[in-house]
């Protein structure tokens, strides 16, 4: 790195102002882009509580001048750009001489350790509330190490803002995946209160896609397009078919966008190109000559203005074509296709044939054709006094169950949903409600006082028929509904006999029984479910807090097609 | 006072002696009398009570609920107790007069392990041979066994160091060991209960013949397995501990160890194969490169890697359970946890089978143990043998008919209450069951009036219910209880010949056993070299030692891979031996240990922290680093060190590595250069027999002998001064040192500002002194300089 000189005052003028660093996210994401301007290979970041209380990002970048190491808390100072022609040609992720002096604003402690490669011997430095404290000499390989000690001491107010560890703690690996997939050939990791998180441990794609995933690919294709306007890319698709929340990662010139107009566009490219059904995951790197781009638009450089976007448009579709493509199929040589025949080369071929040689139903479009121009009968039903009964119209991929209830189109996860009423009976015993069974079910278990004792704290009635048998009596219920039969049960007292009652226990229940994604029970039953969902509204969360049911309203609506 | 328990009682206590607690069951508990029950209170904080023990003779007493056994056993014997727990051996139903009583197990510190306990249990058996002294460390749980031989002459410290790794809870001597000085030291410093046992003519059979008289069985049931190699790396003991290999200098527990840093293990088998592997690196070329080829392809293959320690994880102790099996102690949880085990070894194994590592272990045999266990056990079976499920369905068709007959006797049963409730028209009548009323019908209190029916039988009277029984309900008690006591007999008997056969697999189990423990230890192995960027070291290459950029893998662990500077080290042949010097807090110790770490790592078959290594294959490693000061054994600095010194200058040869610290120190400044010198002439002048040596030193009058001397390389540890700041470099260069900043060091670690002057002001006039006399090296007028504490240490940072 340069040497560090304060930006002149036309500069700073330029320059997008806003709030650097909003949560513990920012501050990672901030250190983590100064490591990668100063060179380094090896970026290791560690957290505790969230980042809240500590952060520590080290790297084996180039390392800071001693000379330079008092400036660079100082606001706008920088050696990224010196002249205002440059911010026209940003090359670095870092310009604004900003970052450092944010941080250090807020903390109520950052200690910088550092050697540069020039130098002999390294510095360390002490920033207390806000004010350089201290600077000494210090041994150290080199490269760069800062620790950010109770990030918001000194602005309560954002402390406020802040949400729990965990989430806190998520948004830091989202930030760290961003940068993971944009530096494939660096190596990242992230510890979480000493243990690692996040650790790539091999160079391959697979190996990315696993440590994001925990899953591994059933294929792989690497693309690459490049054209005369000096505009070149490069792709990842990672098709797997189990596989139901793609990821799409895009970074341009090194820098990784999560939203805005390119990334929009991405997205639609590949929907287009590979249908409805289960799309790629998509890592994307794009390389454009500087000036086409405007990176100084969004505070937290989140977000990337290209000039001429039809240009990437093109790149990317002759990324896609074809002859282009290179493909890579992890599982092994003779990999099969669904219906036996070899798919000759692993690529994406023209006609409907997926990735894995099922053919593209079109059933989703149709579906969702179908879920907006609602039957007679359904409209028959609106009208009417039926109001109440909530009116299946479609199951989408035997997963989503798409239904009218009081004139609003609501989508519910047919596991979540049934997981978050089965727990709610279960554990938090809402509104109990006993039916009696005329014919007791009786099953074999091997403890059966103790299955006894516990079915009766779920509210359920049952007593010792023998030694090894119990006989269950009463079940509790919602709304009179039910959805207790004789195998459910039975499966809930195989789960509980030989195992002790807890929260975790009846939340795993509560999803073991409930009907997974891909199951097709029955219309009445479903009706049961959404039924049950509408009256007790608060059911519809799984145990972990997930949405189960979600309103087809304006404000999503708007969201979606990003009216706003 | 001779009650028939009291014989009983007497009977059993004299024949496992005094030095044996006797934990004598009555009903539901464990009861102990007269000293034992002082001792066990005591020792478990428990009231002690007393017992009529014959007519109005109470004597002391103290119990343990049956169901606290194994725990408190664990206090009982980590205090150093044995105890002998006696059972009743008949059913007190069929027993005429006092049930029959006898000892089923003795528990002794040396032969232990609970079930959770993943290390070894070590067994010290002493032998003396005469001019030898044999010891054997024998484990009683998975019956490996490894030996030492060490000649009468050796220092005690030393047998010491070769045994206290493994720390031995227990000594087992015969009658001639009795009077052996280093019996008793040893039993000192390793804590251990001396036990003296005369059965078997050596220190291996009397083992054995101990093993089954506290296991209660034969002694053809115990058979040892030699843990031992033929050819490995002879550590020297005072290595062992100053390399920190498996036990710390601090307290003597783990933590700061090798062991910590390598073992990302998930089975017991592993974790103590691991610490073996440590203790006894191979020399054999052939092995080191297979384990090293092993690394590579998991490394290769990352995923696989993660997926396959992740699936070790829920392996169990497949060898002690092996030998519960073989041994006839197991019970039915034990083939739960064996069966749960070889699903996972069935799955890791499917797992390699898909891989570039297919065919590197075998363990198609878990399969076929898999299979048969399955054929006769039911996938949940009933917790004890007296359970209703043991033996799954299909396996033997009275027991399936048996259970047949019981679901059709529920079926009739909840017809049947049906019935009740609708002839009483009591509509919350039950039918229910308990072990001690058997079969009951209950009703609410209010409704029985309702049940003034002939034939009705009441049987208990509750705050809201009342219990009646009737003939047809008593009948049918019968018939099932019949039924239920057939099954049980039935199955007992399925169960025991299928004991029987298993029992024949118990080599195949200890095979599968082995085979885990060596993935186990590959796949830490490999983690620990994948996550901490280590290299594949070259070996083989007698002439050299050379390591590019070697770190010591503990020291780096604990203050951050970023804070730990590289060092290189290059021996030759023709330049062996490395005189070290440098200030006080430089980092000579660590680089000598990083040294002698990363030359066993690679002996190991492991890969090692640097950039590139060429290492030779040395058959011994001598080290003494850090000060050691023996007072234990009433013996100097000095004098251990020259003992040290002694036994390289006999043993050492061409292909022996030797690390050396602070050499001569702890005697007079001129003694101590002299033997230091002395010692280097003539280990340099042994030609290609000269060990590959690094000495360390603050004599800077030793490098002044050296400097001309070609076969010797100068090095130090850099440190710079910059404005009036002293810092430590940490970075072995070549060169000598010229000040050792000991006053500074001084300061750092607290002495009064005052004090340090002084010494500034004694320091120059002892210069003055030798200025006139000694010329050649100028040491320059002292300035104490400020050292800036390290500040890794000083921080609440986090690793
Ligand atoms: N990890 C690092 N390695 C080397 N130099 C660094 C590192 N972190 C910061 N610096 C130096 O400190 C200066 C200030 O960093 P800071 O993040 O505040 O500003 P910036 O990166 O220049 O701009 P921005 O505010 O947009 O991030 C940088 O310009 C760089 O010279
Ligand atoms: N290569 C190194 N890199 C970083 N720190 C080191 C290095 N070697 C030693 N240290 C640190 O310096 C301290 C002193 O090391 P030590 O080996 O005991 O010094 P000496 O034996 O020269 O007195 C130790 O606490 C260690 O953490
Ligand atoms: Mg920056
Ligand atoms: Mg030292």
């Amino acid at each position: 790195m340069g040497s560090v000189r304060k930006l002149s005052p036309d500069i700073i003028k330029q320059i997008a102002a806003g709030e650097v660093i909003e949560r513990p996210a920012s501050a990672v994401k901030e250190l983590i882009e100064n490591a990668i301007d100063a060179g380094a290979t090896d970026i290791q970041v560690y957290i505790k509580s969230g980042g809240k209380e500590y952060i520590k990002v080290v790297d084996d970048g180039s390392g800071i001048l001693r000379d330079d190491v008092p400036l660079i808390f100082e606001k706008h100072t920088t050696s990224k750009i010196y002249e205002p022609e440059d911010l026209h040609s940003i090359i670095t992720l870092g310009f604004r001489g900003e970052a450092l002096h944010a941080i250090a604003y807020a903390a109520r402690r950052v200690v910088l350790t550092t050697k540069h490669a020039d130098e002999d011997v390294g510095s360390r430095a002490v920033v207390e509330d806000g004010k350089l404290k201290d600077i000494s000499m210090v041994s150290r390989t080199d490269g760069t190490t800062i620790e950010v000690f109770d990030l918001f001491q000194r602005l309560p107010a954002r402390r406020k803002f802040l949400k729990s560890i965990g989430y806190e703690t998520r948004k830091i690996v989202d930030v760290l995946f961003r940068y993971v997939f944009a530096y494939p050939e660096k190596t990242f990791s992230l510890y979480v209160d000493g243990k690692p998180k996040i650790k790539i441990l091999g160079k391959e794609p697979k190996d990315f896609y696993y440590a994001y995933t925990k899953r591994k690919p059933e294929d792989v294709n690497i693309l690459s397009a490049e054209n005369d306007a000096n505009i070149s890319g490069n792709m990842w698709l990672f098709f797997d078919s189990m596989n139901y929340q793609p990821f799409t990662f895009i970074s341009i010139n090194g820098r990784p966008v999560v939203s805005g107009s390119i990334y929009a566009l991405v997205k639609a490219i590949i929907r287009d190109r590979f249908g409805a059904e289960i799309p790629p995951s998509v890592v994307l790197w794009l390389w454009l000559p500087p000036h086409v781009i405007d990176p100084n638009i969004h505070p937290a450089k989140l977000e990337v203005d290209i000039k001429d976007k039809t240009l990437v448009k093109h790149l990317l579709l002759s990324m896609l074509r074809e002859e282009r493509t290179v493909s890579v199929s992890f599982n092994d040589i003779s990999y099969q296709t669904k219906d036996g025949v070899k798919n000759p080369t692993g690529n994406i071929s023209n006609d409907n044939t997926a990735i894995d040689g099922k053919k593209t139903s079109p059933s989703r479009i149709s579906s969702v054709i179908k879920m907006f121009s609602p039957s007679e009968e359904q409209k028959q039903v609106e009208k009417g006094d039926y109001q109440e009964i909530p009116q299946i119209i479609d199951v989408i991929d035997n997963t989503f169950v798409v239904y009218r209830y009081k004139g609003q189109i609501k989508i519910a996860d047919q596991h979540a949903l049934m997981e978050g009423i089965l727990f709610s009976i279960l554990w938090e015993h809402k509104d109990k409600y006993i039916q009696s069974l005329t014919i007791p079910w009786h099953y074999e278990v091997r403890n059966p006082e103790e299955v006894v004792e516990k079915l009766s704290m779920l509210g359920f009635e049952s007593t010792v028929l023998s030694e090894n048998t119990v006989a269950v009596r009463a079940v509790p219920s919602v709304l009179s509904l039910r959805i207790w039969n004789r195998e459910l049960m039975g499966q809930l007292i195989a789960d509980i006999d030989t195992s002790t009652l807890s929260k975790d226990k009846i939340a795993d229940v509560a999803c073991k029984l409930s009907i997974k994604a891909g199951d097709k029970p029955s219309q009445q039953f479903l009706q049961t479910l959404v039924k049950i969902g509408e009256e007790y509204p608060e059911y519809r969360y799984d145990p972990h807090g997930r949405p189960a049911v979600i309103v087809l309203d304006t404000p999503l609506l708007e969201k979606l097609f990003k009216r706003k | 006072m001779s009650t028939p328990m009291a014989r009983q009682y007497w009977k059993l206590k004299n024949m496992v002696g005094d030095d044996i607690l006797l934990a004598f069951r009555l009903g539901d508990f464990y009861e102990f009398f007269f000293e034992d029950a002082y001792k066990v209170s005591d020792a478990l904080g428990i009231v002690l009570t007393s017992r009529e023990f014959g007519k109005g003779n109470r004597v002391p007493m103290a119990g343990i609920p049956h169901h606290a056994l194994d725990s408190r056993l664990k206090t009982l014997i980590d205090r150093g107790y044995k105890v002998a727990i006696c059972e009743q051996v008949e059913d007190p139903k069929k027993a005429k007069g006092l049930v029959q009583r006898d000892i089923v197990k003795i528990y002794t510190p040396g032969t232990y392990a609970d079930d959770e306990q993943i290390e070894h249990t070590w067994l010290l058996s002493i032998e003396d041979r005469g001019n030898d002294i044999a010891y054997y460390l024998i484990d009683a749980t998975t019956l490996d066994f490894i030996s030492f031989v060490l000649p009468v002459s050796i220092p005690l410290q030393d047998i010491v160091g070769y045994i206290m790794p493994y720390q031995p809870k227990e000594i087992l001597i015969s009658s001639k060991e009795v009077g052996l000085p280093l019996v008793s030291a040893l039993a000192n410093h390793l804590k251990a209960t001396v036990t003296r046992w005369d059965e078997g003519d050596n220190a291996l059979e009397r083992a054995r013949s101990y093993i089954a008289y506290v296991n209660r069985t034969e002694k053809e049931e115990i058979v040892f397995e030699n843990k031992e190699d033929i050819d490995y790396m002879m550590v020297d003991s005072s290595a062992i501990k100053a390399l920190e290999l498996v036990i710390n200098s601090r307290d003597g527990g783990r933590s700061g160890t090798l062991l910590e840093v390598l073992d990302k293990t998930q089975t017991p088998m592993g974790r103590r194969s691991l610490f073996h592997r440590i203790l006894r690196p191979y020399t054999n070329l052939e092995k080191i490169n297979k384990s090293l080829d092993r690394i590579e392809k998991f490394i290769n293959e990352p995923i696989l890697l993660e997926n396959i320690h992740s699936n070790l994880k829920g392996i169990k102790d497949l060898k002690r359970i092996s030998k519960k099996l073989s041994t006839g102690s197991i019970k039915l949880s034990d083939l739960q946890v064996l069966r749960v085990s070889l699903e996972k070894v069935v799955d890791i194994n499917s797992l390699l089978e898909n891989s570039p590592l297919v065919g590197e272990w075998s363990m198609e045999k878990a399969q076929t143990v898999l299979e048969f266990i399955a054929r006769y056990l039911p996938d949940e079976p009933s917790e004890d043998v007296k359970g209703g499920f043991i033996i799954a369905d299909g396996v033997d068709e009275e027991v399936d008919k048996l259970r047949d007959f019981i679901k059709e006797a529920n079926k009739w049963l909840v017809a049947y209450e049906s019935r009740l409730r609708d002839e009483t028209g009591i509509h919350k009548l039950r039918i229910k069951y308990n072990d001690a009323f058997g079969y009951y019908i209950e009703v609410p209190r209010a409704q029985a009036k309702k049940m003034k029916i002939e034939g009705f039988i009441r049987k208990q009277t509750l705050v809201n219910y009342e219990r009646f029984t009737n003939e047809k309900l008593a009948q049918f008690e019968t018939k099932i209880k019949e039924v239920w006591q057939r099954l049980e007999e039935r199955q007992k008997q399925i169960y025991s010949e299928f004991l029987e056969k298993l029992k024949e697999m118990s080599h195949d189990i200890d095979t599968i056993a082995e085979e885990i423990a060596s993935l186990d230890v590959t796949v830490s192995l490999a983690l620990v070299a994948l996550h901490g960027g280590w290299v594949r070291p070259r070996l083989g290459n007698k002439d050299h030692i050379l390591i590019r950029d070697g770190r010591h893998p503990v020291v780096e662990y604990f203050i951050g891979r970023e804070n730990f500077i590289p060092n290189d080290t290059y021996l030759t042949k023709t330049r062996p031996l490395a005189l070290l010097t440098g200030p006080n807090m430089a980092g000579k110790s660590t680089y000598l240990r990083q040294v002698g770490i990363i030359v066993l790592l690679a002996h190991m078959g492991s890969f090692v922290p640097a950039k590139d290594a060429s290492i030779p294959i040395i058959t011994k490693m001598f080290a003494r680093v850090g000060a050691t000061d023996d007072i234990a054994f009433g013996k100097s600095t000095f004098m251990v060190e020259m003992s040290e010194v002694a036994k390289i200058l006999k043993e050492a040869d061409g292909s022996s590595l030797v690390l050396l610290d602070e050499i001569g120190r702890g005697t007079s400044t001129y003694d101590g250069i002299s033997v230091a010198w002395a010692t280097i002439e003539e280990l340099i002048s042994r030609g290609e027999n000269t060990p590959f040596t690094i000495m360390s030193t603050h004599y800077l009058e030793l490098a002044d002998f050296a400097r001309d001397n070609e076969r010797i390389q100068l090095l130090k540890v850099d440190v710079i001064e910059r404005d009036g700041e002293v810092v430590f470099l940490h970075k072995v260069v070549s060169g000598v040192s010229d000040n050792s900043y000991g006053l500074e060091v001084a300061r750092l670690a607290g002495i009064p500002e005052h004090v340090i002057r002084n010494a500034e002001k004694v320091f120059n006039k002892l210069l003055e002194r030798t200025e006139t006399s000694e010329t050649e090296n100028k040491v320059p007028k002292r300035k104490v300089v400020q050292i800036k504490p390290l500040p890794l240490f000083g921080d609440e940072s986090d690793g």
